[in-house]
């Protein structure tokens, strides 16, 4: 889920950037340096939405950069577990399917997708309904259920399930 | 920014999205989020422990059982009260209570059959999605490097998909065609192993050929076999196709780009350097596929050695002088001769009709078993010893100076064997019913006597050309050596190189991705 999260970090500055603008460039290299990425506490940081303060600089010695205190509210994604997200099908395989929401990688094993949706590769790979009616095939919009998550240093991957009311395929993109 | 705000920043900073409309939260849904960040982590060994209690309460493992029947079994199978609670008030939102629902819910979803873990995604159970990393991780399992660079399943879990696999391959009527790329469906080279002038010629002939391509970016250039386009689309329909080389992955993507520009061949069932569960083998344990349902294609027999009968021996297709060497062909590469195999000529097209037919043969009766019997299986295996069986039926072979007289057991000679596989009857002497004598000298007994009665007298390469093109060759290609032959010549005219099956292998492998498998060399 996307949520605002105040988060405090340090960064350093070259002496060059000391001067009128100095905010701005404090401001800009926070989100140089935060914004798409990733961290195991608060998963993905979205955008910077807001600066709340930024501290006095601290030179440091004999590299002459300056290191501040940022406090700063960040908008971030993280999926947790029992959320249900929606997300689209990149990868059909015999193992299940990789699907993604936004920047997070999702895997939905064939344990997970409900029985009635069988594997076929007839033209192109894709999870089957048995009415043939449905099918979860690259491109489509699904909506599941994340049953585990695992966050890395710079990635985070999720394993999720279908197999639950209200779960399945939402839409089919062209 | 509220207070409430300031004051969450103070312990764990935390704040809801909808908290910014000033209509307040519940601060236990901050606790929770906090709750979760912190120490989800944490949960996973108990969750596990107690998936184990219920695993163990639960006598029928059923796959099929809804995440809530499940719930319910696992609530009065194990006395905790908690548990029980948790069905009942599923609203609870406390830090304790939230754990223990995901605890439950963890248990519910696992509890047919978790642990054992079917299969493991960045350490997650690809079931009930517990994180294992504080397990050992399980030794037997299989690595699925090229559908995900960290999914690996257990062997229980790869043998059910097998399984399912043969189902749905027996239901969609395609079987599995598993093809090797270097010497069998083209041949590259690296641009630094060509001389300055065959590359002029290259670059001329580029422009002509639609086969042969340059890879500026790989500094590689790659000839397609001819026929190969034609080859794969024969194949398409009665087979699902991967391909499966010892190059690496970014090789092996380019290649199936030239093979397949549609992408509708292979899609991304392609297996290189690095997906293999062991160096130097190729084994279908990777591929997915049930051993009976599966086909292979390759020029090299040592890298498949526990799955010979699967296989479909190809010609290896030697276009580029490098390669010449590597194998140390007696005959120059194609290029220097300044010729190329015929599209409706070669082995490919042999192959593929052999495809077709073992397709054939696989298929009436899948459906005449499925009428009988629960247990139909279809055997390619067999259906593709039936074919060869057909090569040479109703020829009798006697062998002359191929091996001593007094070997034990003849019968276990490579070219006895290869005799026998292609249906011929062997025989140890010469009489009425012999049609053929297979000769290593002009000068025996055999081969005058076969001279004397109109009988065909053939070197060995007869045998193996048979074997490669799948039907008869023609006896008159083949002329018995003179003895007074020197030892390359020789080994051409019996057709294949004295090199062991091993030393193939490697030398296959060191090939693999126009040579840039080198460096890897069995020795290191």
């Amino acid at each position: 889920m996307f949520y605002f999260q105040d988060i405090i970090k340090e960064v350093e500055l070259h002496p060059k950037y000391f001067g009128r603008k100095l905010t701005r460039h404090i401001e800009e290299q926070i989100q140089k340096e935060v914004e798409g990425s990733c961290s195991g506490k608060y998963g993905y940081i979205v955008v910077v939405y807001a600066f709340n303060s930024i501290s006095q600089g601290r030179i440091r010695e004999g590299g002459g950069c300056a290191t501040f205190t940022v406090n700063f509210k960040a908008c971030c994604m993280r999926p947790f577990k029992n959320e249900v997200l929606q997300a689209t099908v990149d990868v059909v395989n015999k193992v299940g399917f990789f699907c993604t929401a936004g920047p997070l990688k999702i895997f939905v094993s064939n344990y997970l997708i409900p029985e009635e949706f069988e594997f076929q590769m007839a033209e192109e790979a894709a999870f089957v309904s048995s009415d043939d009616e449905v099918r979860i095939k690259i491109g489509c919009q699904v909506r599941v259920r994340v049953v585990g998550v695992r966050i890395e240093a710079n990635d985070c991957t999720c394993v999720a399930s279908m197999k639950d009311d209200y779960l399945g395929v939402v839409a089919i993109m062209d | 920014m509220s207070e409430r705000d300031l004051n969450a920043l103070d312990a764990a900073p935390a704040s809801p999205l909808h908290s910014e409309d000033g209509s307040g939260v519940d601060p236990s849904l901050a606790d929770e989020l906090d709750a979760l960040l912190d120490g989800e982590n944490g949960t996973e060994a108990s969750a596990s422990e107690a998936t184990a209690g219920q695993q163990s309460a639960q006598a029928e493992p059923e796959q099929g059982s809804h995440a809530a029947a499940a719930g319910a079994d696992a609530g009065t199978a194990t006395s905790e009260p908690t548990s029980r609670k948790r069905t009942a008030d599923e609203e609870a939102t406390g830090h304790e209570s939230s754990l223990k629902r995901l605890k439950g819910d963890d248990g519910a979803e696992s509890a047919p059959i978790c642990p054992p873990h079917p299969g493991l995604m960045h350490g997650m159970c690809i079931r009930c999605g517990t994180l294992v990393t504080q397990e050992p991780q399980q030794e037997d399992g299989l690595a699925l490097r090229y559908i995900h660079d960290r999914l690996q399943l257990s062997q229980s879990e790869a043998a059910r998909l097998r399984q399912r696999e043969l189902k749905r391959v027996i239901a969609s009527r395609r079987l599995l065609l598993v093809l090797d790329l270097d010497h069998t469906l083209l041949n590259s080279t690296r641009e630094v192993e060509l001389s300055p002038e065959l590359r002029e010629t290259l670059s001329g002939m580029a422009t002509d050929q639609e086969d042969l391509h340059h890879l500026p970016h790989m500094g590689m250039w790659t000839k397609l076999r001819p026929g190969s386009a034609a080859f794969l689309q024969k194949c398409a329909p009665l087979f699902e196709m991967c391909i499966y080389t010892h190059g690496d992955r970014e090789y092996a993507v380019a290649m199936a780009q030239l093979l397949d520009p549609g992408g509708s061949y292979f899609g991304n069932h392609i297996i290189s350097q690095g997906d293999s569960t062991h160096i130097h083998v190729k084994d279908l344990d990777v591929v997915l596929g049930d051993d009976t349902a599966v086909l292979i294609v390759d020029d090299t027999p040592g890298v498949w050695p526990n799955h010979a009968r699967n296989l479909i021996q190809a010609e290896r297709y030697i276009y580029f002088p490098a390669d010449a060497v590597r194998w140390e062909t007696v005959q120059r590469a194609l290029l220097e001769r300044g010729c190329d195999e015929s599209a409706d000529d070669n082995c490919l097209h042999g192959i593929g009709e052999v495809l077709v037919k073992v397709h054939a043969r696989a298929f009436p009766c899948v459906e005449h078993q499925a009428n009988g019997s629960a247990s139909a299986r279809v055997d390619v295996r067999e259906h593709l010893s039936a074919v060869a069986h057909t090569v040479l039926a109703g020829c009798t072979i006697v062998f002359s100076r191929i091996f001593p007289m007094d070997l034990a057991f003849p019968e276990q000679h490579r070219l006895w064997q290869l005799a026998v596989q292609l249906g011929a009857v062997v025989s140890k002497v010469t009489d009425a019913s012999t049609t053929h004598v297979v000769a290593g000298g002009d000068r025996t007994d055999k081969v005058l006597w076969a001279k004397r009665h109109r009988v065909h007298a053939v070197s060995p390469a007869w045998l193996h050309a048979s074997g490669l093109h799948w039907r008869k060759a023609d006896e008159a290609k083949f002329p018995v050596a003179g003895d007074a032959l020197s030892s390359p010549q020789r080994r051409a005219a019996e057709g294949v190189g004295d090199r062991s099956i091993e030393e193939d292998a490697a030398i296959a492998a060191a090939a693999a991705g126009g040579g840039g498998g080198a460096p890897q060399a069995p020795h290191a």
